[in-house]
């Protein structure tokens, strides 16, 4: 059976496998309106992570829940959908109606079921865990994590000498990730990372540092999808100087994460602000 | 003997520098380099007029003006009188879907940075072994 159907809290998914012909038995029209008979779920999320391809048959059992959904002023959305089957949506004139989503966290969004204000604690691990990965296998450091903490975004003192920046936007949220570190710190990766003793931050060594805030981001992006977030990555830049400065992009709450090193400390800050996500009824 | 020849395209010169030492260092090969997609795509087809072509292109994503997938694209649609290099990806793009888009396009591994010295070496060993193979990431 290239489906099954998953019944959460406060709704129902469709969790599509492999190639979706509509020939299956009991179609997915009858295993959705046992569902919702049962549950009185009326929001439902079609995962299609792994389907490769859905037919004309199927697509039209979708569009039949969906037509039944809208009666009862239900809602649905589709997440993940491969090029293909976003193509077949699209040919037959429907991907309008049956909405992908890239993230389950964006159908949720769109579902009002996700909070849409403060910053999401779940963020720290995964740029926590991505920070330690990445100086450990790059920078050959081991870094000692510390507690976290709030600043504001409109605080714009970063607190090392040198930062890589690297702006993190995804359906749900947008921010920026910086890395700040002194320059002593700095000076060491250097000489770990490229075997040179490097007298000072130069325009010659300093994209070391944006490069980190790239990887990181990488990195943590794979923990992120596991939460339902899916992050878009953009190009990083650096900034350097006593007492240098970043606008956050957004104005949410900035978590800084410390770090210690033998030769003091590193911080990860992360400003990610939820940004609206558009509401249509479906 | 012919020399090997190896292409390294990041934006970031630190990843460059520390790939082309470690790359000169080990297989004793002729190192390019680029900072960008176009700038790439200039030395691999100047190197292919100058019959000394590019064996193996280690290959960023994220970068200015056109991007590691999007030379990609590019090398694999060139046809006739280019010659094909082996495409190592060495990315911060971890996505699953971006993997498997790029190994649509023959790449030979799909290196996640953060990376170590050992991954570049067995990537190059397993080109030279097999160059045209197409291996897993």
């Amino acid at each position: 059976m290239p489906f099954e159907w998953v019944r959460q809290n406060d709704h129902l998914v469709l969790k599509l496998s492999g190639d979706c012909t509509g020939d299956e038995k009991p179609s997915p029209l009858d295993g959705f309106q046992k569902e919702q008979m049962d549950s009185g779920l009326k929001l439902l999320i079609v995962q299609c992570v792994d389907c490769g391809h859905i037919s004309g048959n199927f697509l039209r059992e979708l569009l039949a829940i969906y037509k039944r959904l809208k009666s009862v002023n239900g809602q649905m959305r589709l997440v993940g959908a491969n090029e293909s089957v976003q193509g077949f949506l699209k040919t037959n004139g429907v991907d309008r109606v049956l909405i992908n989503k890239l993230s389950l966290r964006g159908a949720l969004s769109d579902f009002g079921l996700v909070k849409t204000k403060d910053i999401d604690v779940n963020f720290i691990n995964p740029f926590l865990n991505a920070t330690v990965k990445v100086f450990k296998i790059q920078c050959f450091i081991q870094l000692k994590a510390q507690k976290p903490f709030l600043k504001g975004a409109a605080d714009p003192a970063l607190l090392g000498d040198v930062s890589g920046i690297i702006s993190i936007t995804s359906e749900t949220f947008a921010g920026t990730l910086a890395i700040s570190m002194s320059e002593k710190i700095f000076l060491n990766i250097v000489k770990n990372m490229l075997g040179e003793e490097a007298p000072a931050i130069s325009e010659g060594n300093v994209d070391l540092v944006g490069e980190l805030a790239n990887m990181i981001l990488g990195q943590a992006k794979v923990e992120l999808g596991s939460l339902g977030y899916r992050v878009e990555m953009a190009l990083p830049s650096c900034v350097w100087g006593k007492e240098h400065k970043i606008k956050h992009f957004g104005s949410g709450k900035c978590m800084v994460l410390p770090f210690e090193t033998e030769w003091g400390m590193i911080y990860s800050e992360i400003m990610a602000q939820i940004v609206a996500t558009e509401s249509k009824a479906a | 003997m012919k020399p090997l020849r190896i292409l390294l395209v990041d934006d970031s010169q630190s990843i460059r520098s520390l790939l082309r030492s470690f790359i000169e260092d080990e297989f004793n090969a002729e190192v390019y380099e680029a900072a960008d997609g176009e700038a790439a795509e200039h030395v691999l087809q100047e190197q292919n007029v100058l019959m000394e072509a590019i064996d193996i292109v280690f290959l960023d994503w994220m970068m200015p003006k056109l991007s590691g997938y999007g030379l990609l694209k590019r090398i694999r649609s060139a046809g006739g009188f280019f010659k094909q290099p082996s495409v190592v990806m060495l990315t911060a793009e971890t996505y699953f879907d971006q993997i498997e888009a790029c190994m649509k396009f023959r790449v030979s591994k799909y290196i996640t940075k953060p990376f170590s010295n050992e991954e570049i070496r067995l990537a190059i060993e397993e080109i030279l072994e097999d160059p045209g193979g197409k291996r897993a990431v």
